[in-house]
Order: structure tokens, then sequence, then C-alpha cells
């Protein structure tokens, strides 16, 4: 370092350091953190004073030690996801897993103000409904309404049977689809949510605004807002973080589902695949023709959900 | 471990009859609780696996090889508690797959002897297509590393092969999500802000009056 | 540079001479004003509580995650759209009633831009990250994102209305004929007025996640309902003016008259285009009906029923016709009393469909079919209240410095004389 540079670092610090711990009151943010850069903006050295700041900050307010990576997205790895919807049994397993790996809110029980955040929500759908038709309300036939198949404004988000699965139901999972065409992405003001090279939508929560406006635009209700400030047990909270992923959130900013970008950027599989006790959930590259993804769209009868809406999820529903 | 487990039925063993070449399916086995048939709950450790599987040694033979092989299809009563089940998979008999010459082995149909850890290669014989989906890991659980997989658990750790349906035992759920909860306000400020409105109301009608 | 530097003097002086005017004035002024503040103060009040807390404070949640801020903002990006139905007849047309009232539009915009961003302000998460979004500073999705369009547009349109009456009151006020260039942002407000409430539709219409909104009838609408929503709210507003203050002489019945015949048509186009939507929604009958039928009948799920929507609905519907009627009759129409029943029924039932009825039955049930109920909270009434009396407050400020100078009533000292 040239010695006027290193004399202007010292300067710059000294005076700014004060300045930058300033904390704004009411929304309770320092200057160092409102002045942060988008990350995509950021270089290296920002980058690791970013973290080690954030660190610090995660250790204030939690009392753990974490360790947040931003392990960029590999080479030639699209991740794709694939579930068996004829062997899901709805447990609810993945939803835990991901609660617990990915740091999310939970509900506490002595403060009203926490909210309880899945980033997967499991559908109950009737495989087949029928209502017969009174005489007067029909004309002309008993047959009535029949639900049969996925209609998603018959489901139920809140089943809770003595044992899954029950007879005569089917069970979707819906998490984010990560979308090849990603209306959030398009809509969000501020850039603050975009497609990695790997095809995972992030999302910088030290750059969101809160408008909410990708969760009006998400066609699969994926995303999560933090409505107050998350609480997570002490005990509970997972100190392997990526800054893109699962990391702790703040209060007023957007979350989703990253295909547990933290495990994934290091060749594991998410949490939910290796939580799902029936092997429903498949996991791969989609550029590798040899993922089991791949052969899974090659072999086996795919649907995504809501196609005609040309948002071409990375995330696909399959039959055996 | 024996005295704990086994000793109640079994009763005593001399140390010479155990076995010095302990089978490792065996050890397979009581890893993942198909042995002994009513499981064991507590964590053991290698040592203590491996000091029972040396009791257990040839597994079924132990037994098999004193009794007379019977191939007439029956109703199994008098034979032990965890014989006694009614065989639902198929329309078989136990010698569709067990070896009737050597109790410790399957008989695939093409004649030749696999031992009791190659159990998948049997199930093929019929669910070829499923075997086919697991070992390109689109069926059943694949853990570890995303390129190279290893797979979690084999058939048999789900589907019991005597009575395979239901295929997938049900299960409790986890607890649903919770309801959004309510907006909390303080009460204190529910009175100061109804008392301050109200004010300004009456203050808004007075102006609008004079 | 002399003059430059007098001209920096003359402004200053106006400045100072416009504070002044809008600070002093009779008992009755300073009750409404000191009624404005004290909501003004509980609204921000609430709001410092909503930011320590968070908007876990408002009824909003993941289910319907846009409420009463966002159904308020639209509503009033209308209300400020309506001043170019003063501006528009004045000098497209040179309509001279409209002379004497066009600072009431242009004003009346501002203060409805006041109103939209505060509501804006009080609905994102992060408010300090808002310069996240703005040019240069931060990294603004343009031109993919409408709401960065609309920013852009609402606050260019902010300019325009400060601009423009500041500009002609201020020339006023030193005894001097504006300059013909102020021409070029009138014309230019016109076409902007239009683009801002098109802007603010497209926020919605372009989400194909709700086909509630994904409709090509959303801007149409919107503007049909905003040209009759501003003129009603801007006739009760000269309606109030000439019963209290000194400016009545200046408001004549001729300028009210056409304002209702704007408000009554611009309804009935209103009213048209709602009947299409309904139609084409409930006869084809679609999956998609399911959020409008939401609105006007409710809906079951699993033998319960969800609907708190629709009295509001039908509330809504029966003031907007009834509003009709009373315009339609000449006699009522020119009562000013039943005018302005007519208006405010027009305002509130605008209010409650563009609002409430618009925003929330687009969130219900959710993309994944969940069916959540919206209400707003205290918290969340309080805050719009504020927003409201904020809006109010910077509106008759402005208006009592504008209607003082522009009766001549305050000059400056050397107006005229150079």
């Amino acid at each position: 370092m040239k010695r006027r540079d290193f004399i202007k670092k010292v300067v710059m610090t000294s005076a700014i350091a004060p300045v930058a711990s300033l904390r704004i009151p009411f929304v309770n943010v320092s200057i160092e953190e409102l002045t942060q850069k988008h990350f995509k903006e950021m270089s290296e050295e920002e980058k690791k004073a970013v973290i080690e700041r954030l660190e610090r900050e995660y250790k204030e307010r939690y009392g753990v030690d974490v360790n947040i990576k931003t392990t960029p997205a590999k080479e030639g790895v699209v991740w794709g996801y694939a579930l068996n919807i004829k062997r899901c049994i709805g447990c609810r397993r993945c939803v835990y897993a991901c609660v617990k790996e990915n740091n999310q809110s939970r509900a506490s029980p002595d403060d009203p103000t926490s909210n309880e955040i899945h980033w997967i929500r499991v559908l109950e759908v009737a495989q087949e409904k029928l209502e017969p038709g009174t005489e007067e309300q029909g004309i002309g036939t008993k047959f009535g309404d029949v639900v049969a198949g996925v209609v998603l404004e018959e489901s139920e988000h809140y089943y809770d049977p003595e044992k899954v699965p029950e007879d005569g139901k089917m069970y979707i999972p819906i998490q984010c689809q990560q979308c090849e065409k990603p209306p959030c992405v398009k809509v969000c003001p501020t850039r603050a949510t975009w497609k990695e090279p790997d095809g995972i939508i992030v999302v910088d929560y030290n750059w969101c605004i809160g408008c909410r406006y990708c969760m009006a635009a998400c066609p699969y209700w994926a995303r999560r807002f933090n409505w107050s400030w998350p609480y997570i047990p002490k005990e509970e909270i997972n100190p392997n973080q990526h800054y893109l992923g699962n990391r702790i959130r703040y209060r007023g900013v957007v979350e989703k589902c990253t295909f547990c970008i933290q495990r994934t950027r290091e060749g594991r599989y998410p949490a939910c695949v290796e939580a799902c006790p029936v092997g429903a959930r498949k996991f791969g590259n989609l550029l590798d023709p040899n993922s089991e993804i791949r052969k899974i769209i090659r072999e086996k009868r795919v649907f995504r959900l809501k196609e005609e809406l040309g948002t071409e999820p990375k995330f696909f529903y399959f039959m055996d | 471990m024996y005295k704990k487990y086994c000793k109640g039925c079994h009763g005593e063993v001399l140390e010479e009859f155990r076995y010095k070449d302990v089978n490792e399916a065996v050890i397979d086995a009581i890893k993942s609780g198909r042995m002994p048939p009513w499981g064991i709950d507590e964590e053991l450790s290698e040592d203590d696996i491996r000091e029972l599987a040396s009791y257990i040694g040839d597994w079924c033979n132990l037994c098999h090889k004193r009794i007379e092989t019977n191939f007439t299809p029956r109703e199994l009563v008098n034979a032990p508690p965890n014989h006694r089940f009614k065989l639902e998979h198929g329309n078989f008999w136990c010698f569709a797959c067990h070896n009737p010459e050597n109790r410790d082995t399957f008989l695939l149909v093409n004649g030749s002897a696999i031992p009791f850890n190659k159990s998948p290669e049997l199930c093929r014989q019929c669910h070829a297509v499923i075997y086919k989906d697991w070992k390109m890991r689109i069926h059943g659980r694949w853990v570890g590393n995303i390129s190279n997989p290893t797979p979690d658990v084999i058939c048999v750790d789900c589907h019991n092969p005597h009575d395979v349906n239901p295929a997938f035992k049900p299960i409790t759920p986890e607890k649903p999500p919770e309801k959004p909860p309510s907006p909390p306000i303080p009460i204190s400020f529910q009175y100061f802000a109804t008392a301050i409105m109200a004010f300004s109301l009456v203050l808004m009608l007075y102006s609008a009056r004079k | 540079m002399k003059n430059i530097l007098r001209e920096i003097r003359y402004f200053l002086d106006f400045v100072f001479a416009s504070i002044k005017i809008a600070l002093t004035g009779d008992r009755r002024y300073y009750v409404w004003l000191a009624s404005l503040v004290m909501l003004v103060v509980l609204g921000t009040y609430a709001y410092i509580y909503q930011l320590m807390h968070g908007l876990i404070v408002t009824g909003m949640r993941d289910q319907v995650s846009w409420g009463l801020y966002i159904s308020n903002f639209t509503f009033f990006v209308g209300v400020a759209a309506s001043a170019v139905l003063i501006v528009a007849p004045l000098y497209l047309y040179n309509y001279r009633e409209f002379e004497y009232i066009v600072t009431f539009g242009e004003f009346l915009a501002v203060a409805a831009l006041i109103i939209a961003l505060t509501n804006v302000l009080a609905d994102v998460g992060r408010v300090e990250r808002l310069w996240h979004m703005f040019p240069l500073i931060g990294t603004p999705n343009w031109p993919d994102s409408m709401l960065v369009w609309d920013v852009l547009v609402l606050n260019g349109y902010l300019f325009l209305n400060l601009l423009i009456p500041g500009y002609k009151l201020y020339k006023k006020y030193i005894g001097l004929e504006p300059s013909n260039w102020i021409k070029f942002f009138i014309f230019l407000s016109i076409p902007w007025a239009i683009s801002i409430h098109t802007v603010t539709a497209f926020i919605y219409a372009g989400l194909s996640a709700r086909p509630y909104w994904n409709t090509a009838l959303m801007a149409p609408r919107f503007i049909a309902s905003a040209f009759t929503s501003g003129p009603a709210i801007m006739i009760l507003v000269l309606l109030v003016i000439r019963k209290y203050t000194f400016y009545r002489k200046y408001i004549s019945e001729k300028a009210i008259e056409t304002l209702a015949q704007i408000t009554l048509i611009a309804m009935l186009v209103n009213l048209f285009l709602l009947l299409s939507e309904l139609y084409t929604v409930f006869y084809s009958a679609t999956i998609h009906q399911v959020s409008l039928k939401y609105l006007f009948f409710g809906l079951e799920h699993n033998g319960k029923v969800y609907a708190a929507l629709k009295p509001i609905a039908w509330l809504s519907l029966f003031m907007q016709i009834t509003s009709v009627a009373l315009l339609l009759y000449p006699k009522t129409r020119r009562n000013f009393k039943t005018l302005a029943a007519a208006c405010s029924l027009n305002a509130i039932g605008i209010w409650l469909e563009k609002g409430m009825g618009l925003v929330v039955p687009g969130f219900v049930p959710t993309p994944i079919g969940e069916i959540w109920e919206y209400m707003p909270s205290f918290m969340e009434w309080v805050i719009v209240a504020g927003t409201v009396a904020w809006g109010f407050l910077v509106y008759t400020l402005m208006l009592k410095v504008a209607k003082t100078i522009e009766a001549g009533l305050a000059r400056h000292p050397k107006a005229g004389k150079e």
C-alpha cells in the first residue's frame, strides 16, 4: 500500500468509524448498514468487511457465532427439483427440516408479535369429491359439484389427521419454483432479488426495501415477509450460513426458498430432500444429462404448476 | 449384550460356540434395526454390535440346519414369534426367495445364491422398473454428495417384503402451520388514540358549525 | 447578475409572505389547522410504533400482503390525476370559467400526491432503504419494474403541480404576467396526469399471478373512476370554500355545474366498464372468477363462509348508482345540498371500490388457494388518518396562500413599480 493511501485510509476510518456506528432512531440501523452497497456491486474486499460486520451483529443480537459464506455458483450447473406427487404422504417433515436449516422465524410462545415463517406449504387435495345437488338446485341433474384432481381453491392447508396419508387424499408441497422467467425479479423496484447463474432466485436481505411487490407477483405464493423481527431460539440457530441464503433475516424484508444455497453450492442436497422419509424429493443438475432430474424429465410423466403463465419453473412434479 | 437381549429365550451360550467371523449382513441388519426382529431401542456402539453379531453368526442356519425343510405352504403356528406372520407378498411361499439349501442366503430364479445384503437383486427380479428407478436415484432416498450420492436405505428398509401392502406405513404428520397472528396493539395506545381522534372530530365539527 | 439577485430576493420575499399568510387566519381557521395537526401527530406516533415493531401491527399478512395503505395510495393517485380535468378545459379549450378554480385543482393534485406517497412510505418494510430505488445513487430496476416508473412519474407530476401554480402565484405576487415558457409545463402536465394513473393501473394489471387484476380494462377503469371521484372531491371542496370563505364570489355556479357533469359522465363510463368486467368474468365463469365472487358474494370453504368484503362491495355499488341518480336529475344536480350528497356518495363509493375492493380481493384466495380475510388494524386506520390529515393540512395552507394572493390581498411592496 502506498503511503498516501495508507494515511487516507487511517484518516477515513478514524473519521468515519464513530459516525458509522451511529444508529438511526426507531428503525435502529447503523450508518454503516444503511450505506452498504448492493451485493453484486461489492468488491471481494467489501464483501469481506460486510460479512465481518454481519457476523458481529448476529453475535450481538442472537449471541451465536455464525459463519457466513458467499460461495458463488459453480460453472455448468443449473439446479432443478422434482417431486414425486404420487409418493408424497403429506407428513410435513420437509417443512420443519427447512425451518431448522434455513433459520426461519418461529412462533414464539410468549411474544405475540413473532410470526411463523414456512417456506414450504403442503396442500391436501381430495382426489375426488362429489357433492350431489338437490332437485330444486339442479336443472335436471343430481350430479352437483365434482372436484377431482388439483383444484387449488379446494385444497386444505391446515390438515391435521392422526396419520397420513389418508385415503382418497393427495398431497402437493409447494415452495419456490425457481422460475426461469421469474415475475418476482421483473417487478422488484430495487433489483434486490435476482436469478443467480445456477438458476436460483435469491434476495439480498440488506437491499430489499420491503415493498412486497414480488409477493403480489409470485404465482406460487412462495415469498414470505418478515412482519416482525424473526424469533429463533438461540440453540436452534444454524450457524452455517450463506449471505444470499439462510442467514437470519431482518424485520421488514422478503425471504424465500433458495434450494438451500448454502448446502447445494457445496455439493450437498437441500435439507428437504434429505428429510423426505419416502424419497419423493429429487434434486440435481439440469445441465448434466445423467442427473436424476434429467432422467425424470425424460422418463416420467412430468408437469409444472401453472405452466400457462410462462414462468418456466425449474420445479417439476412427476408421477411414476 | 447377549445377556440383555437374547439370553431370556435362548439361554446360556458357551464362549466356544461364538462365531469368529462375524457376518457383515447381520451387522447391517442390526444397524438398521431389522435384527433382532423386535428391535433395539438404544444406540449401540460398534463393539456391541459386533458382540451381538458374534452370537448370531450364520443367523438362520443356526436353527434351520437342524430342522427338516418342509416345502408345503402352511400357516406357521408353532414357529418362533418372529416367524409367525401372514405372508402377503404375492402368491409365494418362503422358498421363492429364501435358499432352502443355505438359509443365510437368498436364491435367485436363475439358481444362484446371493448374500442377504444384496437383497435388492432379489426384488429386482419382479420390480425391475422400480429397481431401475432406484439405481437412477429416482426412487428411494439418496444422501451425500449430489454428484456421487449413496443410497440412504435399501428396499427392505421401507417395504417389509413379508407384508408389502401398504408400501409405506402411515405416520403422524408434523403440526400444521400457524394461522397468521392478529396485530398486537398496546391497550394504552388504543385509549390514547381514541380519545384524541374523538377530540379532533369534535373540534372539526365545531369549526364547521361556526 | 443584479437581476438574478433581485429575483432571488423577490422569491424569498414571496416565500416569507406565503408563510405569513398561511399562518394567519381567524379562530375557525386555527381550530381546523389544530385538529389536522393533532391527527398528523397521532398518525406519526402510530407510524413510529410501526417502525419499531414492524408491519406486524397492521392487519396485513403473507396471505394478503397489501392492504389499506396501498388502497389509499391507489385512490389518491387517481384524485391527483383528475386535476387534468380542470387544467385541460382551461388551457386546451380556453374554458374561462375554470380560470379561478384552476389552482384548486393543481393544489388538490399536490395534496393527493402527498397522501399517496406518504401511504407508500407507511407501507414499505424498510423505509430507510428507499434510496435503493432512486436513480444514480441506487439500483432502480428500470424499465422493468412498474413501481420505479410510478415513483418517477408521481414525483414528476408533484414537481409540475408545484411549479405551475407556484410560478404563477409568484408572478402575480410581484405584479408581473407569467412568461410563456410555463405553458410548456402546463401542456406537459396534461398527458402526464393520464400517465400517472395508467402506470398505477399497470402495477396491478401486469401481474399474471393475480387474474383479478390481470385485465386490460384495469387502466381504463382507473382513469374513469379517477375522473369521477376527483371532480366530486373538487366540488365538495369548492362548496365548502363557497360557504365559509371570502373567496365565494370567484367560484361560479357554472364551473360547479360543469364539474358535476364531468363527474356524472365519468361515473357512467366507470359503471359501464365495471359491467363489462362483471359480465366477462361471471358469464365465462372460469376458475378466475373466484376473487370477484369473493368480493360480491363471499366464498365458502370447509363449511366456513368468508364474506368480509361483501357489504363493502354492495355498499359501494349502491353509493355509485345513487350518485348517478342524483347527478342525472337536473334539479338535484343544481341544488348544492343534494349535489354535495351525490359527490360524497361518489367519492366514498369509489374509495371503497378502488381501495379495499380492488386491492384486497386480488389476494383472496392466495395463488395456491388459501382463503384468509384481511381487515385493517386499528393502527393502520390511525396511520392512514394521519396521512390524509397531512394532505388536507398542506392543501389548506397552500389554498390559503393562493387565494389570498390571487384575490390581490397580498402583493409585493414593489409590485408593478419596476
